[in-house]
């Protein structure tokens, strides 16, 4: 690799030593901080789950279905899908990737340790100097403020003496902000708190905080993919009612940009 | 403020060096699986830990209720020599623990007042086929301390108890007979130079340019914490090192 190539990378990750980050401890509410962005996604999803759908039927020819397959008939088959009344292993042909910025580190690791059939690769406190990791709770005292603060003095105190990011983190709280990228598929994220949504988010701290992660997923998917993003949201309303406004549309009242997926015949 | 050579305690908060109180105790095993309890290991080894998600599976994951905290060896070191910011740290957690005692659990959650470094314990049932790829990484003495002591221990507890398979669980590196921290040049760390300083089990390339200029865990550690001493490598036994 050349060197200004890497010269380049450094820079980008935040690992230049011209760019150590400046010592900071701001106290913050996890929901005026925490974004989520929708970094990549399967081309068609639509198209996607539709083949998956139909591959029960064919003769010996095993046709491509989707060009010869009506706009109508297409709805049909997704809306069937997202009403949980085919095999659910076509949701899994839709992938998405997502970065999330700035939540607590507890939070993270609920996200990681609770939802099954998921990717998750974040920030390592190994390898980035955090003296610039900002506390994002709610409520916050002024002596949660005095805390952090003074937690984040023993934090530059670990690394006098060419002291490691990696041992400092023993000063850092559960708390501290955090950010990573995860990928999941349609089946699995519509099944993260039990299967095809059987289950409800907890009324805790933690998975409210993860419920908001998961709005804003919600949020970043409908602005690709509307249905999708409608059919999602059966995480946290009723059940009955999202699949009744699924059951509904046609191809008169979906969005113009699931149309315009529905009918597009080339990848 | 009582100050040992591993171990610190004032007004109920505890601070201990490194691996010195990690605990493994294994529970049952047969042919295929083997149940463990892990304990007296800092949340971050858990978290790390945790990151296993196939053919394992954690639970009972416990916090511990009283303010005790496992430092790395290196902070311990830095803490105990410096009386002053000792005593600071020890009147912090206090602080820390009267705050985290009054969180409210559904609006805040007092894990949001654990240190990273605080104590917990959990169980895991893990198949072998899962475990031997994770002690392939997770023996190799360029991972931090607390993780590799676990491992290193459990490999031990296993021999202890007759269970075969564990005589072969070794650092990755031994497969490949390379040091895969330093030496494997398109290795992606190495576009921004190595965190640490390689172990030294096998060659490696000395210019790499490296964050910290030290191995993040040593034999010598392993041996004077947990009491294990670590088998040479080849490359150790030809060259006579160690």
């Amino acid at each position: 690799m050349k060197a200004e190539e890497v010269e380049n990378l450094r820079k980008v990750m935040g690992t230049h030593p011209v760019d150590a980050p400046k010592k900071q401890t701001h106290v913050l509410p996890m929901e005026a901080t925490t974004e989520v962005t929708l970094e990549d996604y399967s081309v068609n999803p639509y198209r996607a789950m539709f083949v998956s759908c139909v591959s029960t039927w064919g003769n010996n020819e095993f046709a491509q279905k989707w060009p010869l397959t009506s706009l109508a008939g297409k709805l049909e088959v997704i809306k069937a899908c997202l009403c949980h009344k085919t095999l659910p292993q076509a949701k899994e042909a839709v992938m998405f990737t997502f970065r999330v910025a700035r939540v607590p580190r507890l939070i993270f690791d609920h996200h990681a340790q609770s939802v099954n059939h998921c990717f998750f690769m974040s920030q390592g406190l190994r390898d980035n100097n955090r003296i610039d990791a900002d506390i994002l709770i709610d409520n916050c005292t002024e002596e949660d403020i005095s805390i952090f603060k003074d937690l984040k003095d023993f934090y530059e105190f670990a690394l006098t003496d060419n002291g490691s990011w990696q041992s400092a983190r023993a000063f850092l709280p559960q708390s501290y902000c955090h950010s990573y990228h995860f990928g999941q598929n349609l089946l699995s994220i519509i099944s993260t708190r039990g299967f095809h949504a059987s289950g409800k988010f907890a009324d805790t701290y933690k998975d409210q905080k993860l419920l908001l992660i998961y709005q804003k997923v919600a949020k970043e998917i409908a602005n690709k993919f509307p249905l999708l993003g409608l059919y999602i949201s059966m995480l946290w309303n009723g059940k009955e009612e999202i699949m009744n406004q699924i059951k509904e549309l046609t191809v008169d009242t979906i969005s113009e940009l699931d149309k315009q997926l529905l009918n597009k015949l080339e990848l | 403020m009582n100050i040992e050579s591993a171990k610190a305690f004032y007004n109920g908060s505890i601070i201990l060096k490194g691996a010195v109180a990690l605990d493994v105790e294994i529970l049952k095993f047969n042919d295929t699986k083997i149940t463990y309890h892990v304990r007296n290991v800092p949340i971050h080894t858990f978290d790390q830990h945790a990151r296993a998600r196939l053919g394992v599976k954690f639970y009972d994951y416990r916090i511990s209720e009283l303010p005790v905290y496992s430092l790395y060896t290196e902070v311990f070191d830095k803490l105990i020599k410096n009386e002053e910011k000792l005593k600071a740290f020890f009147d912090l957690t206090i602080r820390l623990e009267e705050r985290r005692n009054k969180a409210d659990f559904r609006n805040e959650d007092i894990d949001s007042y654990n240190l990273m470094s605080r104590n917990c314990e959990y169980k895991v049932e893990q198949e072998y086929s899962s475990l031997k790829g994770q002690m392939m990484r997770r023996l190799k003495l360029c991972e931090e301390e607390q993780i590799v002591s676990l491992h290193w221990l459990l490999r031990q507890k296993m021999i202890d108890k007759g269970i075969k398979i564990a005589e072969s669980f070794l650092p990755g590196c031994d497969i490949t007979g390379e040091c895969d921290y330093i030496a494997v040049s398109d290795y992606l760390s190495n576009c921004f130079g190595a965190l640490f300083d390689a172990c030294g089990r096998w060659d490696y390339d000395k210019s790499v340019y490296r964050s910290f200029n030290k191995s993040c865990t040593t034999p010598q550690l392993l041996k004077e914490q947990i009491n294990i001493e670590i088998p040479l490598s080849k490359y150790e036994i030809e060259n006579n090192l160690r």
